[in-house]
């Protein structure tokens, strides 16, 4: 927010239109200018989930500091069309500037309410006149922003002949430079100095502007993954993508499924063959593949998912983000088996935890979860680069030739101490084996008889008993000596991080655990946390409070949480979760 | 008896199945075995090195199959074999991939799995037993039930029409297509060889003698009287026109082989087209880079 004599240090624009619109590209194009001039960014996404004609705005939010989410307000607003303005100006902050192609109302002067500032900004009709297709409009746009931002120019040379020369050639970029221009130089007649919001130049720091979908497929490689099987769906598809021109220079293999059922299973069968596997989905294709996810718990093959959360239930709102499916992993499917449900929530942790994900599914020999969301699934935040020195390759007990070759009657499922039992892969020698969907003794054999089937049950179950040392633990942020606790999961990360700075101005200390591994579930710490507080509040973007669900049916000791909930398709704001959690303690 | 006349005496298919899991749990009279011995039978004159083959099924009376044979093998869930069957395939290419089930699995529930993996023309082998009902769950009716025919959920006989098994393989891509009765078992043995050394979707079905369920239903008598219906039913029409295959009721019964063409397999696809947009970055799969 513009404050007064002071540099600013975070700001949001939001740019709004009609789906078919270029919001989105625009957007990207203004995400990518910031980042390379050192700010860190974060956007956010609000989309139909249609193609063309509904409204849809993208917030693309620079800050000096590193941010994981949306900010409460909006300062800056590019509208290409007044209906964005009806929705959103409650958005708008006190000072902040709208700026709205007007649709033909071109001749109506600026207006000052509440001290923002409207401007009628005819884009379409400059793109016609200058450039004879509307199409123009999105890059006069930027130039208008570039002018209210005091963006630097070389910059956005720079990113556009990046966007447009490998693609249209070196005239579009000329073109598209000339509309950036035009869109600054008309902004320059009509905004005053004081209206406008400079930021501070820095270096580009060679940071990474990515998704969550991104990092995970850049995960995924990093893990050695080379074997993807999928069906499309938002809003995961993006991972996908990624690997499909990634994965052939790789040896690696990219299949498009004929459902969820076949992708689940596929990646079964080429896990079952030694490879790194894996599929990805979003709620109705995670209904699709419990069946074959009971059968990787009982047949013990590794497997990874990456689930990125939408709205449900049924096909719900699929572009929009929510938090309704940790339940369908923890406790999904028929029967009881060993599953991993990781939860990241951030963008660098897609990428850990995604290379965490392949390690544990081989080492426990189970399904591994990535549990994601829409939000920070589809949009774009600035990391470091990954240090790709920390990918570490553990395949567990997966046994070679040689190994093998020492083994007298080879049994895959052989009781041990720690229920793992060494793995052979098909073709290999001295290996035979067989793999059961069925109850089955330790040569995989079918087997029915009781005695065996506790044994079976318990060797399974074993597995991660003692894998607490291996999993991610939860983290807690804030101040430790505060009485007040948060917790939660996944993209709630930024927003509670903001709350906590916005209650410490208003004299509340407050702390926050995030639970980054959901299932097998953290209790000690959890219940460590809970004990250190006088009162907590879980924050979840859904109805029914899941989490804070899971934690009571959990933790071994008397507890009161509260829940702070949000099941209306957007993610938090800052604000939601601090003035709720102050309106509760005062 | 000593022990080399015993070993001179032991069936020699009998390396080739799991003889500590036998006697096996099919009814007497029930044709599932004959169909697993002529795999045996195929896969020890093919000579082929059984360290490579892998045997997938899916859950039913024929599904059991992956337990018996004595090759590394997986017992995948009701209808989903043939999705395990691809990405263990694609994998590991150098296995030869075999899925043993039953027409239920392959035809009903696992029927998508069927047609896209022959649309893709991937490498894989498709044994099927038709034994024109779900027996495993009691005998109900199937998508290749014939029209009249009597199944615990059709008590009033079905009246659905059923599928030609071959005709949907040929349709979907498949490369080779035959079918035989489990009265043809010299013929079954043979497709088999021809399939396991045939790069592509390959596709047999056998109709098989259910006794317990649909026979007794339909009282249609034991095994033995139906291996006589399809004695005087059956006629080999090699090459005959998928279009023309349907069964009904008791009534002909066409088998042979159908299709044995060649086509680029799914991978052979995959590797050329790459190769041929991304060039010297493409790095052909399936081929040992190191
Ligand atoms: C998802 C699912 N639904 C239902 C079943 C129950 N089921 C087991 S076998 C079977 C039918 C098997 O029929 P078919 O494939 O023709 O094999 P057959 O027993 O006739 O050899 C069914 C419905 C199951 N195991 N899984
Ligand atoms: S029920 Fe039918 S198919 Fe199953 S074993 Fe018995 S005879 Fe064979
Ligand atoms: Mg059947």
């Amino acid at each position: 927010m513009k404050i007064k004599g002071k540099k600013i240090a975070d700001i949001s624009v939001m740019i709004a239109g009609k789906a078919g619109d270029g919001v989105l590209f625009t957007g990207n194009v203004l995400a990518k200018i910031l980042k390379r001039q050192g700010w860190w960014v974060s956007t956010y996404r609000d989309f139909p989930s249609n193609i063309r004609g509904e409204p849809t705005n993208y917030t693309i939010r620079a800050s000096l500091e590193k941010i994981y989410g949306q900010a409460d307000d909006i300062d800056v607003f590019m509208a290409f069309d007044c209906g964005a303005i009806i929705d959103h100006a409650d958005k708008i902050v006190k000072g902040g500037i709208f700026l709205c192609d007007g649709l033909g109302l071109a001749h109506v002067a600026p207006s000052r309410i509440d001290g923002r500032t409207y401007h009628i900004f005819p884009l379409r009709k400059l793109a016609r006149e200058n450039f004879q297709s509307e199409l123009y409009k999105n890059m006069i746009a930027l130039g208008a922003l570039s002018h209210i931002l005091d963006l630097d120019f070389r910059v956005i040379e720079g990113i556009i002949s990046e966007t447009f020369l490998k693609r249209k050639g070196k005239k579009i970029v000329r073109k598209n430079i000339r509309a950036v221009r035009l869109g600054c130089q008309q902004a320059k007649k009509m905004i005053e100095q004081e209206e406008i919001h400079p930021l501070v130049e820095k270096k580009d720091s060679g940071r990474l502007l990515l998704s969550g979908n991104e990092a995970i497929a850049m995960g995924s490689l990093a893990a050695g993954c080379r074997y993807f099987a999928a069906y499309p769906i938002c809003p995961a598809t993006e991972i996908w993508q990624w690997l499909a021109v990634v994965l052939p220079e790789y040896n690696g293999l990219v299949i498009q499924t004929e459902d969820e059922l076949a992708a689940l299973n596929m990646a079964l069968g080429a896990s079952y063959a030694g490879a790194r596997a894996m599929t990805s989905t979003s709620g109705p294709g995670a209904s699709l593949m419990m069946e074959a996810f009971s059968l990787a718990g009982m047949a013990e093959i590794p497997v990874v998912v990456a689930h990125v959360q939408r709205v449900g239930p049924s096909t719900g709102m699929p572009t929009k983000t929510e938090q309704s499916d940790l339940d369908q992993w923890v406790y999904g499917s028929h029967g009881e088996f060993p599953r991993i449900v990781l939860s990241p929530g951030t963008i660098e942790e897609c990428f850990e935890f995604t290379v965490k994900a392949f390690n544990l599914a081989e080492k426990y020999q189970c399904p591994v979860i990535l549990l994601t969301e829409q939000d920070y699934g589809q949009n774009l935040r600035t990391v470091k680069k990954f240090d790709l020195t920390k990918v570490k390759i553990d395949r567990g007990k997966l046994l070679n030739q040689e190994e093998l070759e020492g083994i007298k009657d080879y049994r895959r499922y052989k009781f041990t101490p720690d229920g793992i039992s060494p793995r052979a892969l098909p073709g290999m020698k001295n290996g035979l084996h067989m793999v059961e969907s069925n109850e089955h003794d330790q040569n995989g054999y079918r087997d029915e008889d009781s005695e065996n089937r506790i044994r079976m049950m318990q060797k399974r179950m074993r597995k991660l008993e003692n894998a607490a040392k291996d999993l991610i633990p939860p983290r807690v942020w804030g101040d430790r000596e505060s009485e007040f606790g948060i917790i939660g999961f996944g993209s709630t990360f930024g927003p509670i991080q903001e709350a906590i700075a916005q209650l410490k101005d208003r004299k509340i200390r407050a702390k926050y655990m995030q639970i980054r591994t959901l299932w097998p579930f953290p209790r000690k710490k959890v219940e460590e946390f809970l004990d250190s507080c006088k009162e907590v509040f879980v924050v979840e973007n859904n109805f029914t409070g899941q989490l804070g669900q899971l934690i009571r049916s959990q933790v071994q000791m008397p507890i009161r949480i509260k829940n702070i909930l949000k099941y209306s398709s957007q993610a938090f704001r800052p604000q939601e979760i601090s003035s709720q959690i102050q309106m509760a303690v005062r | 008896m000593k022990k080399e006349d015993r070993l001179e005496q032991r069936n020699p298919i009998e390396d080739l199945l799991r003889m500590d899991r036998i006697p096996h749990i099919w009814c007497p009279g029930c044709g599932i075995g004959t169909v697993l011995t002529s795999f045996a039978e195929a896969l020890r004159k093919s000579e082929v090195d059984l360290d490579k083959i892998a045997v997938l099924s899916g859950i039913g009376c024929t599904g059991r199959v992956a337990g018996y044979v004595k090759l590394d093998s997986i017992h995948t869930t009701h209808g989903r074999a043939v999705p395990v069957a691809t990405g263990l395939k694609l994998a590991n290419p150098e296995l030869k991939v075999v899925v043993f089930s039953g027409d239920g699995d392959i035809a009903g529930i696992g029927g998508n799995h069927f047609i896209h993996a022959a649309r893709r023309n991937m490498d894989i082998m498709i044994i099927c037993v038709n034994n024109f009902n779900y027996a495993m769950t009691g005998g109900q009716v199937a998508a290749t039930t014939p029209r009249g025919a009597n199944a615990s959920t059709a008590p009033y006989g079905n009246f659905e029409y059923p599928f030609s098994l071959p005709y949907l393989a040929e349709a979907s891509g498949a490369t080779y297509v035959a079918r035989w009765t489990a009265l043809h078992l010299r013929r079954v043995t043979k497709s088999m060889q021809e399939a396991l050394k045939k790069r592509g979707f390959s596709f047999i079905e056998v109709i098989t003698p259910c006794v317990t369920l649909y026979a007794r239903r339909n009282r249609l008598g034991d095994g033995l009287n139906l291996l006589k219906y399809y004695y005087e039913k059956s006629e080999i029409q090699h090459g005959a026109d998928t279009r023309t295959l349907d069964i009904s009721y008791q009534g002909k019964l066409i088998v042979g082989k159908f299709v044995d063409i060649e086509k680029p397999t799914f991978l052979d696809c995959m590797n050329e087209h790459l190769g041929k947009v991304l060039g010297d970055k493409y790095q052909t799969y399936g081929v040992n880079n190191d």
